[in-house]
């Protein structure tokens, strides 16, 4: 039972120590995780407004938008979300941070893009609205004197229209090609920088320069670096990602393995325990036991003997050893044979046994043992003074009155008793040697007596 | 049957009419009765044209009773010279109600008395603007109050001394704790008072005009709206708020600056922020609402008058030699963009 309990108790204490490695690990998970799917998030919405930036440049380029509200308010979103996209990446890990610089400048690159596709936009929008205005001012002038002039001012605002719908450079050369027309120095009466001709060449300029850059910049705009980083950052994040889930699930193996492993070793050295403990026992009773009849044996009861003395001595307290040689087993031995003999023992063992059993449980611990022979001992290992002499003797009467019983049925008609020499200790002696000798002279005078009866030992009895 | 019928399409009649003047009014918060009255859909079949609604909802998800609480709170705090570490400023100092809140002068004076560097601004209209500030360099109202707060000549004050100050003043804290603030601190001052920032917008006639009311506008007005869009006016000073959504270079068709030595560093705009060439002589776009009464104009108040303004940023802006008509009429129809008293 002591043992069971201590196994129970090992298995209870290793999985109490096994809770805090889970929470840690569990804990871990959960960590990565939330934090992942912040981060996750901010760079889907990043790579949304993203697109949508694209989509409201393209918008305001069209003419389909003519204010730049919605694009204003895309941007604000934008670096809102990017700045939150920059503290998020830089306080979760470390090792993105380059892509985190990279992005980040080319954020800012593409807000100032955006700033100067307004910026140019604007003067763009307001080049075609004025050029064509111009136009209509200068047809009353030319017409009546250079028809040519007039040609050129209408193909330079035609070019200046289609250049926005075909975006086709040549149209632009084409432009400039006529306005150096237009700049020709025969005309010079007319080219004063407040005359409706000089206005016109000059915005005209203005727009083919503002053009340019324009397309330029919506090229690089349309581009998107920006894109291309943000998707090599959600890729290295989703395989970092991926890379955490593989460890934690390698962690979550090796864990699962190396407690099932402890487990199993827990398991074996239980039940190991539990076998040698078997043996141990096994062995022990091999040792203590008399083989024929299971009563202890002649070393155990010495040892029974010795301790007995011991803690009698301490408590002033008295031991008995009623010493039992059977009377006529000879006889049943030399007739019937060694078998007959064992089995005639092991009765009478069984007997003692039987009457030591019926009175152990309510007085004192009893000690009953074959030394050898038909030779029995009981052995009371602690009496108190009062005791002693009513105990002693009343064990004494039912031993000899139970050794007188009949036999089983093949050896009735032996008949089997016993003489009892009964010493005490201390009284008699404080070694074993000699009170097994005063209990052997108190059996040999039962014996001279007439058999069948006990005897205490008397200090007379040592001078023959 | 006939009765009945015409009976239900009359209470139909009314609850729509109900709801419709419920909804306009909602929109424009604080117009009063009399322009209710104006733009009243029995007048105009089209209630308005534009798709968005006029007003940006700063209110979220948040009971009417307290938003007007954190407004008062805010318009008291904007007014209170305490919030200054001299005790003589407030934001009110330079933004004054009934000057557009704006001061009037060409350069407001610092709490040392020196004129700053830029003209002050209108702030009414600001809950429209993308960018704050002549250059645009503040990307939200936070950051230039911090700013404002922090510069050593003007309010020169400590967030955590501020809140600690105004913690002492009882009157404060429960005025705080009954606009639903927790606490009072950088985030709730700021919050209280840009809140009453963006409670400033109101309607103009233009606004009106614009929702369908033809009859906001004389005819001289309608043409200058013609030819501000004409001459391209509204290429830069479009959107909702007319500007505050882009930068745009000052003189882009002639400098602006012809004389070099007399270059400050305030007239390179952008580029004293950034230090990038693209950015030299770039300004945030201003709004024009409300602009017949925010006198001088531009950042170094070189305009005096209305009409300069528009003259200069026709030759500068435009490349165009205006004629006086022109400039006039333009001039009309900026001034349709007061908001409504």
């Amino acid at each position: 039972m002591i043992s069971q309990a201590r196994q129970v108790s090992t298995l209870i204490i290793a999985s109490i120590l096994a809770i805090p490695l889970l929470f840690i690990y569990i804990n871990a998970e959960m960590d990565n995780m939330s934090v992942s799917r912040e981060l996750d998030n901010l760079l889907l919405e990043i790579r949304h407004n993203n697109t949508e930036l694209s989509e409201l440049v393209l918008r305001s380029r069209s003419q389909l938008d003519q204010q730049y509200d919605s694009l204003a308010n895309s941007q604000l979103k934008f670096s809102d979300t990017m700045i939150r996209f920059k503290t998020s990446l830089l306080t979760s890990n470390n090792e993105m941070n380059v892509h985190a610089e990279v992005v980040y400048s080319l954020y800012e690159v593409r807000m100032q893009q955006l700033e100067q596709f307004k910026s140019l936009n604007a003067q763009i929008k307001n080049a075609l609205r004025y050029l064509p205005k111009l136009r209509q001012q200068l047809r009353p002038l030319l017409s009546s004197n250079n028809s040519l002039l007039l040609e050129a001012v209408d193909q330079v605002v035609s070019g200046a229209l289609n250049f926005r719908l075909f975006n086709d450079l040549t149209i632009l050369d084409h432009s400039n090609e006529l306005l150096s027309l237009l700049e020709n120095p025969r005309n010079k009466h007319l080219l004063n920088s407040n005359s409706p001709l000089g206005a016109f060449i000059k915005h005209a300029r203005n727009f083919q320069v503002t053009s340019k850059i324009e397309q330029a910049l919506i090229n690089s705009i349309l581009s998107n670096q920006l894109s291309d980083e943000l998707l090599l950052l959600e890729k290295n994040l989703a395989n970092k990602k991926n890379k955490e889930i593989e460890d934690t699930k390698n962690i979550k193996k090796i864990l699962i393995t190396y407690s099932s492993f402890l487990l199993l070793l827990i398991i074996v050295f239980t039940l190991n325990r539990f076998h040698l403990i078997n043996r141990v026992l096994f062995h022990k009773s091999l040792s203590e036991k008399d083989q024929l009849t299971s009563l202890n044996n002649r070393r155990s009861f010495i040892y029974r003997l010795k301790r007995s003395m011991k803690n009698v001595k301490q408590n002033d307290q008295f031991g008995a050893l009623i010493f039992i040689d059977l009377d006529g087993f000879k006889i049943i031995n030399d007739n019937l044979g060694h078998n007959a003999g064992d089995i005639v023992l092991k009765e009478i063992a069984k007997r003692l046994q039987n009457y030591a059993d019926s009175i152990q449980s309510f007085e004192t611990p009893i000690c009953v043992a074959r030394l050898g022979g038909d030779e029995f001992v009981v052995l009371f290992e602690q009496l108190n003074r009062e005791d002693v002499s009513r105990i002693t003797v009343s064990a004494a009467e039912n031993i000899v009155a139970t050794c007188a019983r009949a036999l089983p049925t093949p050896y009735n008609s032996y008949p089997l008793s016993a003489s009892i020499g009964i010493s005490l200790f201390p009284d008699h002696g404080d070694d074993v040697k000699t009170i097994l000798n005063c209990a052997d002279k108190a059996m040999y005078f039962s014996k001279s007596k007439g058999k069948n009866r006990f005897t205490f030992y008397q200090p007379s009895m040592h001078t023959d | 049957m006939q009765a009945s019928y015409s009976v239900t399409s009359i209470s139909i009649l009314n609850i729509s009419l109900y709801w419709i003047s419920g909804f306009i009014s909602s929109m424009l918060f604080s117009v009063t009765a009399h322009a209710l009255d104006a733009i009243s859909p029995l007048n105009t079949p089209v209630v308005y044209r534009e798709s968005k609604p006029w007003l940006k909802s700063s209110v979220q998800s948040e009971n009417k009773q307290l938003h007007e609480l954190k407004i008062q709170l805010g318009k008291q705090l904007f007014e209170d010279s305490n919030l200054s570490s001299s005790g003589q400023i407030s934001c009110a100092t330079c933004h004054i109600a009934s000057m557009g809140f704006s001061d009037g002068r060409d350069f407001s004076l610092d709490n040392q008395g020196n004129p700053l560097p830029y003209n002050t601004p209108s702030i009414q209209y600001v809950a429209y603007n993308y960018y704050f500030g002549w250059t645009g360099r503040f990307q939200n109202l936070q950051d230039h109050l911090d700013a404002l707060m922090l510069n050593p000549n003007l309010m020169n004050r400590d967030w955590t001394k501020l809140s600690q100050d105004l913690n002492q003043n009882n009157e404060y804290s429960t005025s705080f704790k009954d606009a639903g603030y927790n606490e009072i601190s950088r985030v709730s001052i700021s919050n209280a008072i840009i809140q009453y920032e963006y409670s400033l917008a109101r309607p103009s006639r233009y606004d009106l005009y614009l929702l369908g009311d033809e009859r906001q506008l004389t005819e001289k007005e309608k043409q200058g709206y013609f030819l501000f869009k004409e001459y391209g006016c509204n290429s830069c000073h479009q959107g909702i708020n007319l500007g505050g959504n882009l930068r745009q270079k000052f003189g882009i068709m002639a400098s602006i600056f012809p004389n070099t030595d007399k270059i400050k560093t305030r007239d390179y705009g952008y580029f004293t922020s950034t230090q990038q060439d693209e950015d030299r002589f770039y300004f945030r776009v201003p709004s024009l609402r409300n602009v017949s009464n925010t006198a001088p104009y531009f950042h170094n108040s070189s305009a005096k008058t209305l009409y300069q303004a528009i003259e200069i940023m026709f030759i500068k802006q435009l490349g165009i030699s205006p004629s006086d008509e022109d400039l006039m009429l333009i001039e009309v129809f900026l001034n349709t963009l007061e908001p409504i008293q």
